[in-house]
């Protein structure tokens, strides 16, 4: 507010001036975000199949008996899998391929980027459909890949019938989708470095994998936060790539919260037992980004 | 002269804001009342259009081009009406359906499940229309099956029609079965010895498939009812009986030996409906195990080269009742701006001069009194026909009557059953669990 100090009716008129210009924003904000976050806790805290005209209070029953479902467990055990790879294996794929885009070697960098960059601009629920026929069963091009090579013991796996492996599976597809973007990401931070820390540590005579762990890793550490944040709250809402391949199955074996969620809510009509399970993620997911700005905060300063 | 400008902008939002409210709560408010008039418009002169929302479940094959026929001859004979038809996969109209009534955005006409669960759970909270007065205005009794018209009645109230019947049974290759001299099984021992040979013969028996959890159900009642038989089938149903009585587990454990043994897709937990149909098509197995909504695309597809019989039961005690069921019930949506037109509509689907297109898709509408014989209807489904009618009663098709957490339960023990992770006992515990907790919770009731 440059130069001169405001009185305090003043003060008053500009916050109320700001007010107006947010108040659209903030309008749409409510009708479309906190009102419908409000009424999920609401309806968490009854029972409702959906329909019915009147709910039933039935108080914290909804979430003692998320506490005792086994199956609750086993999602939330599949959603921490899922996080602890999507966190680690596409970031670290995106930095590999942005460092190797980036050499002066590699030519046609153009079609690089685009092939790598492209599974992410198709929708999730494609994917799922393209992935479901690369593991199908009878036709799928894994499974005739492997047995073309005689690898006849990976053609044989069920992909996405086996309990202890189709989540794995299930992540493969996933993190197909979700390098291309870090790896654009950081092929921006890697523009942001100023080459002269390159030439410093090439005269230093620095081996490429000393420049990538000593200078590129360390320059880049704002680039790798953001995106791991990213991914973190992102793998917790994962739902549309394991609902369009598994639905959660074999017997709830892929079950995410999300999935859960939806199949009590509309496939059960236990909308209050799916609120409540949508409540209790909404506060994991704060819990975990929480924590993670905390830690990262502290490093930067 | 900021001032103003300020005050000018502020009052400009607010009055958008205003703006952007009204759509909202007008449409809630005065948009029936104009609907109601154009309705009664259209009804009595010849005004404006009216357009019905249709969403029903035929997404391809014969009977989807049945429906979009009869909507055109409809729309030919009702100028003044349109019907706009969407339609779903099974479990996406089971989930949107609630949630689109609610907000006042759903059809007007739809398909839906006729069981307890579903159709019942509609009907309780006033979200399906009562249809009694025009089920004496139209004489529906007289046209449909009493056992179709009982299967919507709700505390004494009328809520759809139950539109087809479907039987669950084995489909087989003729030529296979030809080709390897083997003949229709009548026993269960035939059934498990003529698997044996193809097995031995490197054929894939019976292609099954579980991917999408709903066949499941179907292979659950087909088994209990060759094994226990329909009778009791019924009385676990009406609750007389509990699912774990003697002889359901070991009729699932007869279910999965099938699968042991290599007699059916190798890996049917992953194997999609779909792509199990086409490995049938494409003579990649000798039977299949499915329901007759199949029979229009597997005449199509595999002309006269495909038969049909039901599975034999496993003793000379259990009645050959072959299990079916009524497919879904055409609802009418109790917040519909056009009653009068939508069940004009419903009625319209189940006319007698109607039936041709029925049969001729390979469906059985739940209308009595059908003469199907100068209908151009195809081999396999005359065989379909023939042996419903030779049949004394018929079994049930077990998940379309259960409420929707035993269903839940089931897709999953069937899963594991097959997976071979636990047996038929422990399938019919959980089952007997989930059945008492929704009778407790009211979604479900015995007599």
């Amino acid at each position: 507010m440059g130069g001169y100090e405001l009185g305090g009716k003043n003060k008053i008129k500009n916050w109320a001036g700001c007010f107006a210009f947010a108040l659209p924003a903030i309008f749409f904000y409510c009708l479309f975000l906190v009102v419908p976050i409000l009424s999920t806790v609401k309806i968490s805290f009854h029972e409702w199949n959906g329909a019915a005209p009147y709910m039933k209070w039935v108080g914290l029953d909804n979430y003692i008996r998320v506490f005792k479902d086994p199956i609750f467990y086993k999602a939330l055990g599949n959603n921490i899998i899922w996080i602890l790879f999507t966190i680690f294996i596409p970031v670290m794929l995106g930095l590999i391929f942005a460092v190797i885009l980036t050499q002066k070697f590699v030519k046609g960098k153009f079609i690089y980027r685009l092939t790598y960059f492209m599974p992410n601009v198709v929708s999730l629920v494609a994917v799922g459909i393209v992935w479901g026929w690369i593991y199908n069963p009878e036709f799928g091009v894994m499974g005739n890949m492997f047995r073309s090579l005689g690898l006849n013991g990976l053609a044989d796996i069920d992909y996405l019938g086996d309990e202890k492996l189709v989540i794995w599976f299930l992540l493969i597809a996933g993190s197909w989708t979700c390098y291309g973007f870090n790896m654009v990401v950081f092929l921006a931070g890697l523009q942001g470095i100023d080459s002269t820390y390159l030439e410093v540590a090439r005269l230093e005579g620095a081996n490429p994998v000393q420049k990538f762990f000593y200078v590129i890793v360390p320059l880049l550490k704002g680039t790798i936060v953001m995106l791991v944040s990213n991914s973190l709250i992102g793998s917790f809402k994962v739902f549309d790539l394991i609902y369009v391949m598994t639905k959660g199955g074999p017997y709830h074996s892929s079950e995410v919260i999300a999935t859960y969620m939806y199949n009590s809510a509309f496939g059960m009509n236990e909308y209050g037992y799916g609120s409540s399970l949508a409540v209790i993620l909404a506060v994991i997911i704060a819990i975990c980004a929480g924590i993670f700005m905390k830690l990262t905060d502290k490093d930067n300063t | 002269m900021k001032r103003k400008w300020k005050m000018l902008t502020g009052l400009l939002i607010v009055s958008m804001l205003l703006a952007a409210c009204t759509p909202g709560s007008s449409s809630d408010g005065n948009a029936p009342k104009e609907d109601t008039a154009k309705e009664e418009k259209s009804d009595t002169a010849d005004g404006g259009q009216i357009e019905l929302n249709f969403w029903d479940l035929r997404t391809e094959g014969a009977g989807a081009e049945m429906i979009d026929k009869l909507i055109e001859n409809f729309e030919k004979e009702n100028p003044d009406i349109k019907v706009k038809r969407t339609a779903f996969k099974v479990d996406d109209l089971r989930n949107t359906i609630k949630p689109a009534i609610n907000s006042g955005e759903g059809p007007d006409v739809f398909s839906y499940d006729a069981g307890a669960g579903y159709l019942g759970v509609l009907a309780k909270a006033g979200l399906a229309l009562d249809l009694t007065k025009y089920r004496e205005e139209y004489n529906w009794d007289d046209r449909f099956h009493d056992w179709a018209i009982e299967k919507t009645v709700y505390d004494d109230g009328f809520y759809g029609i139950a539109n087809e019947l479907e039987m669950l049974g084995v489909f087989y290759n003729k030529k296979i079965f030809a080709d390897n001299n083997i003949e229709i099984p009548t026993t269960y021992e035939e059934f498990l010895s003529v698997c044996k040979t193809f097995k031995d013969k490197g054929i894939t028996p019976l292609i099954m498939d579980d991917k999408e959890q709903w066949p499941g159900f179907h292979y659950e009642s087909i088994w209990l009812n060759s094994f226990v038989g329909a009778d009791k089938v019924k009385q676990a149903i009406a609750g007389e009986i509990p699912w774990t009585t003697e002889g359901f587990g070991s009729a699932l454990d007869e279910l999965y030996k099938l699968f042991e043994s290599g007699y059916t897709s190798e890996k049917p937990l992953s194997l999609a409906y779909e792509d199990a149909n086409k490995a049938f098509y494409a003579d990649g197995g000798a039977m299949r195990v499915t329901g007759t909504w199949q029979v229009g695309a597997f005449a199509e597809k595999m002309g006269e080269n495909v038969g049909f019989f039901y599975l034999p039961t496993a003793s000379d005690d259990v009645d050959n009742c072959p299990p079916g069921g009524l497919g879904e019930a055409v609802v009418v949506n109790s917040k519909t701006k056009y009653e009068e037109a939508a069940v004009k509509f419903v009625d319209y689907i189940f006319q007698m001069d109607n039936m041709e297109y029925w049969y001729e898709a390979g469906l059985i509408p739940s209308v009595k009194d059908v003469d199907y014989s100068s209908y151009e209807i195809s081999e396999l489904f005359q065989d379909v026909v023939d042996e419903i009618n030779s049949s004394e009663n018929l079994g049930e098709n077990i998940d379309v009557i259960m409420p929707p957490k035993v269903n839940d339960v089931t897709k999953n023990f069937i899963q594991q059953l097959i997976a071979g992770k636990i047996d038929g006992a422990s399938c019919m515990e959980q089952k007997q669990k989930a059945f008492e907790e929704e009778i407790e919770a009211g979604n479900y009731s015995v007599e």
